[in-house]
């Protein structure tokens, strides 16, 4: 008798609602990519698409999943935060990343940044100093099969010397100087994108370009701040 | 009666000291803004209690024998667990996610009335002693003003010796004392018990293993998660909780050049109650800071000899070592922070040529005498751009007059160092500049724009002024300098022309337009403040405010800016205090006010109650705050002297309130206390920051004799009104009495948020000048027969 009630009623029920919910989902990616990151000038195709097919929800604790979607960082423990979706697309678009690109990010986080580059670049390298976290990001990579990152615990001053030079550099968490290893490890015209600003406090995004000898930064200002205007 | 004054003066010494240690575990666990919460919560307890009283007032007086020790007992037990509770899973907080999770505003709100209860179960104690000896109430009183007094002297030496958490337990022993002291004869059964349940709690608390848990966004709770990360010193003071924590990644390099290719040495970082302080410098790096070599700091080093350099605010010494590595002959650091300056102690006390000074660095400037080549600030803000957080704290180091004072302790070809982290929106270097501009005008220089070099780096804007105009010759090193570390020229001696640089380019170029507005005319600079929406004009010592930025007319952005996620860091300490200031209007006024309402007041003098009492409320927390600011900056001590003349002013209160006991107590009493106390207020307000200013360089001995007699005037003062009040009741109606230290209890809760609000918007001058008046409206209220 349990199990035709299961069979009939519960079952059915389940499936109707994780279809829904995925379905409610993908609203909500088509939405946050519409409205919080085309609408603010974030043009590039390939970065469009990626955002549009990462699963932000599951890469935010279980508590906060209604919200993943929402314009703003979310905490996901030790400290740290998925980023607001807007600064993961901006500072995608940033890094022109394209199919034959190799990416290093230093600060794996949730794995969502990650994500979002492996559906760009041919191969994805990320480094996380905090065990637990990168252990988590890893495995939630490879369940959701994300193929062409790898993921390593490490000290991310050091950057990944074995897969250099990168054509792109992707630093998450913002620190009070830039690892000479890491310029290093750029190839000769490439990228490098930092956040600089507290957890929940992104502010600002460096990049960085590598010329030759010469090492130049541009500091890239965030639409966040222009509503700040006071009137006349 | 003897008995009794000695336990109301231990739960208040025990009182205070809890609230002082609460204060100190907050500013661990989460950031400093919560002592306002403290202070506030501290408060309701007394409101509430004045409330609860005025409800229960004849079943509370009946019993107070029995009632008083049970309440003194209670509290001691509260006292012990309290913090226990407030630090468990299911409870504890964390204020950045209060936007971002609602279920922890309702965990702060949990906080809050856990803290609460000992402070109401012991003001309730204290009220109930006020009602009964009302005729006494002079000495009650007294022993009230001056138990609170040894409370926080108390409070403070045990911080020098015993770790934040394992206080509490401490505390509440004394609390326990005060029971104890009171226990009656013929206690009952209950009482009895409850002595028991309290010899048992205390000793069990003190086996209940556990450690405070700072917030995960704290800068030591990150560094925890390093890997081999292991904290190798602990040290607790006044100041905050000290510790060095060591691990194989954590290296220093602040701001330093993208040219710099050598390797960062790994060291050991310092806290100051879980937030970053800097790194202690290896021995090996004292002598050859290369990296610092590669900091735009460095620049007065590649263009000037400097034979003779202050360092204010050192911290952990990175500007002494750099300082040592270009082979300086005289070195002279500033510190004030006691642990902090022990550890600087340690780190350079093998070299001859460095002196440390144990002082806050504008005490230092002022009582000086010596000419230097060199004075350098700390970089200013963080590398975050949060500097908001300290939007209420008070800088006099970067006041115009510490511009001054620094000018002139500079030799003939000296100069001034001073660097901030870049902000975004930009606030910091425009206000920096802004206060360097007004220097130079205020020093009538006739051609600024030669005295000022400015570079930038990746990260960092850095400002050097120099005492003659800098030559040609430096202006070119200072060029080559920024050329070979790629740092950008800002202002250059030898151009009116804003270098937009080729290194570090900004996206957006206002910031270079804004600072050519900075330096053009008092119109168009005048202007610019106006228009630019945070506040960037230089502070003065008496609004001394530097990171504070936010206008009133730009809170409903930021407020609307938390909805979307962000920016809870930026200028959040003002909007706390506000927040705070709302939040404790609401709900003081329904804990205290509200319920006063349920039962009716029958009283000729409603009025007069409620202005007077409200009145001294009100004014009384207005002139601590002011004290504090003063003698914090006569002392060179913050912490120190904040205690020092937070016991003086209450021991001289008491001290006032036992000379109202030999008073005759008249309506014409009533009326020329407050309005004699408006009138010396009146006169401090103008004379005060004069004398103290004169004053600062005599002798520490001195020193103390000076300001015992300048907080012990208007102490003395200060500590009649209430116990006058509260007699002329007893005598009239004292039914009115409950009411009337409600009133009292409600104003002085609302009047801490409110005294840093006007002292932000006004300055420390008028909010004396507002406590003078608030005083002499209270007496006007005693002025006529009628109301």
């Amino acid at each position: 008798m349990k199990s035709s009630i299961i069979l009939n009623f519960l079952l059915p029920a389940i499936v109707c609602s994780t279809l829904y919910g995925q379905g409610n989902y993908e609203k909500q990616r088509d939405d946050m990519v519409i409205h919080q990151i085309k609408a603010r000038g974030v043009n590039d195709k390939n970065t469009l698409n990626a955002m549009k097919k990462v699963p932000r929800h599951l890469f935010v604790p279980a508590g906060y999943r209604s919200k993943a979607y929402d314009d703003r960082p979310l905490p996901i423990g030790y400290g740290q935060t998925i980023s607001q979706p807007y600064i993961v697309a901006y500072m995608t678009e940033l890094l022109k990343a394209g199919a034959e690109s190799t990416v290093l990010e230093i600060g794996t986080g949730s794995g969502y940044q990650a994500a979002v580059l492996s559906g760009i670049a041919e191969k994805v390298y990320t480094v996380e100093i905090i065990e637990e976290l990168g252990l988590a990001a890893k495995k939630r990579l490879k369940t959701l099969n994300y193929k062409n990152v790898e993921v390593k615990i490490a000290d991310g001053y050091d950057g990944w010397k074995e897969h250099a030079p990168f054509d792109g550099i992707i630093v998450t968490a913002a620190s009070e100087y830039i690892p000479p290893p890491l310029i290093e490890q750029l190839k000769d015209g490439g990228r490098m994108i930092i956040p600089i600003g507290s957890p929940f406090n992104v502010q600002t995004l460096m990049m960085v370009t590598k010329k030759g000898d010469k090492i130049s930064t541009k500091n890239m200002m965030l639409v966040r701040f222009v509503p700040f205007t006071r009137k006349k | 009666m003897f008995r009794t004054n000695l336990a109301i003066g231990l739960i208040s010494a025990a009182i205070i000291a809890f609230q002082l240690v609460l204060m100190q575990i907050l500013s661990y666990i989460q950031w400093y803004h919560f002592a306002y919460m403290i202070i506030s919560v501290a408060l309701l307890g007394f409101g509430a209690a004045g409330t609860f009283l005025t409800v229960f007032r004849k079943k509370l007086q009946r019993n107070y024998a029995l009632i008083f020790p049970l309440l003194l007992f209670i509290t001691g037990i509260l006292m012990s667990i309290v913090v226990i509770i407030a630090n468990t899973e299911t409870v504890r907080f964390d204020s950045l996610l209060i936007f971002h999770d609602f279920r922890y505003a309702g965990r702060l709100v949990a906080t809050y009335f856990i803290f609460f209860l000992p402070f109401f179960t012991g003001a309730l104690a204290i009220g109930m002693s006020f009602l009964k000896f009302a005729g006494k109430i002079g000495k009650i009183y007294f022993s009230n003003l001056v138990g609170s007094g040894i409370g926080g002297i108390i409070a403070l030496l045990l911080m020098q010796f015993v770790l934040p958490q394992q206080l509490p337990l401490i505390i509440a022993v004394i609390a326990l004392a005060g029971g104890f002291v009171s226990f009656p004869k013929n206690a009952g059964k209950l009482l009895q018990s409850v002595a028991l349940v309290s010899i048992v709690v205390l000793p069990a608390v003190l086996f209940i293993p556990y450690k405070l848990k700072p917030s995960e966004y704290k800068d030591i709770s990150k560094t925890l998660l390093l890997p081999d990360a292991t904290v190798e010193y602990e040290k607790s003071s006044p100041y905050g909780l000290v510790q060095v924590v060591s691990s194989p990644v954590l290296r220093y390099a602040p701001g330093v050049s993208l040219g710099y290719r050598g390797t960062f040495s790994v060291q050991k970082a310092v806290f100051n109650n879980g937030n970053w302080n800097g790194f202690l410098i290896p021995a090996t790096d004292r002598e050859e800071t290369s990296i610092l070599d590669f900091t735009p700091q460095s620049l007065p080093y590649q263009i000037a000899k400097n034979e003779k350099v202050l360092i204010l605010d050192a911290a952990t010494g990175e500007n002494v070592a750099l300082a040592l590595s270009h082979n300086v002959t005289e070195i002279v650091a500033t510190e004030a922070n006691a642990a902090i300056f022990s550890l600087l102690q340690h780190s350079f006390a093998t070299y001859d040529q460095v002196k440390l000074r144990h002082t806050l660095s504008r005490t230092f400037l002022v009582s000086d005498t010596s000419g230097y080549q060199l004075i350098e600030l700390p970089v200013i803000g963080s590398f975050f751009g949060n500097s908001g957080l300290n939007a209420v704290e008070s800088h006099f180091e970067l006041s115009i007059e510490a511009f001054h004072d620094m000018w002139d302790r500079l030799a003939d070809n000296g100069m001034i160092s001073v660097s901030c982290w870049m902000d975004y929106p930009v606030r910091n270097a425009y206000r920096l500049l802004a206060v360097i501009d007004r220097l130079l005008k205020e020093k009538k220089i006739k051609h600024p724009e030669k005295h000022i070099i400015a570079i930038r780096s990746w990260c960092a804007v850095a400002f050097f002024v120099n005492k003659s105009e800098f030559s040609r010759n430096q202006e070119i090193q200072a060029q080559q300098f920024c050329n070979d570390m790629m740092f950008d020229p800002l202002l250059m001696p030898g151009s009116t022309a804003i270098d937009t640089g080729s290194f570090n380019v900004l996206q957006d170029t206002s910031f270079f337009r804004n600072i050519k507005r900075l330096l053009s005319s008092e119109e168009e600079k005048n202007a610019f403040f106006k228009e630019y929406p945070y506040r960037i004009q230089p502070v003065t010592d008496n609004r001394p405010f530097f990171f504070q930025h936010i206008r009133w007319s730009g809170i409903q952005q930021v407020i609307s800016s938390f909805r979307k996620g962000g920016l809870p860091f930026l200028e959040l300490g003002y909007l706390l205090v506000l927040f705070t200031f709302v939040q404790i209007l609401f709900i003081a006024g329904f804990f205290i006010i509200v319920p006063l309402f349920f039962k009716r007041w029958k009283s000729k003098d409603k009025f007069r109650v409620f202005f007077y009492f409200s009145g001294i409320g009100l004014a009384y927390m207005f002139v601590e705050i002011v004290f504090i600011q003063h003698f914090t900056f006569y002392f060179g001590q913050a912490i120190y002297a904040a205690a020092a003349s937070i016991s003086m002013l209450l021991i001289a209160s008491g001290l006032g309130s036992y000379y109202s006991v030999f008073l005759q107590i008249t309506k014409k009493i009533l009326f020329l206390i407050p309005i004699i106390i408006g009138v010396v207020l009146l006169i401090y307000s103008f004379l005060l920051p004069t004398v103290l200013s004169l004053t600062i360089g005599v002798a520490l001995p001195l020193k103390i004799f000076i300001s015992i007699v300048l907080t012990g005037i208007p102490g003395f003062l200060l500590g009649i009104p209430f116990p006058a009040g509260i007699k002329y009741l007893s005598e009239k109606r004292q039914a009115d009495i409950p009411r009337a230290w409600a009133f009292n209890g409600y104003f002085s809760v609302i009047s801490t948020a409110l005294a840093t609000i006007i002292a932000v918007e006004a300055g420390y001058v008028l909010l004396l000048l507002i406590a003078g008046v608030t005083y002499a409206l209270a007496g006007l209220s005693y002025s006529r027969q009628k109301n």
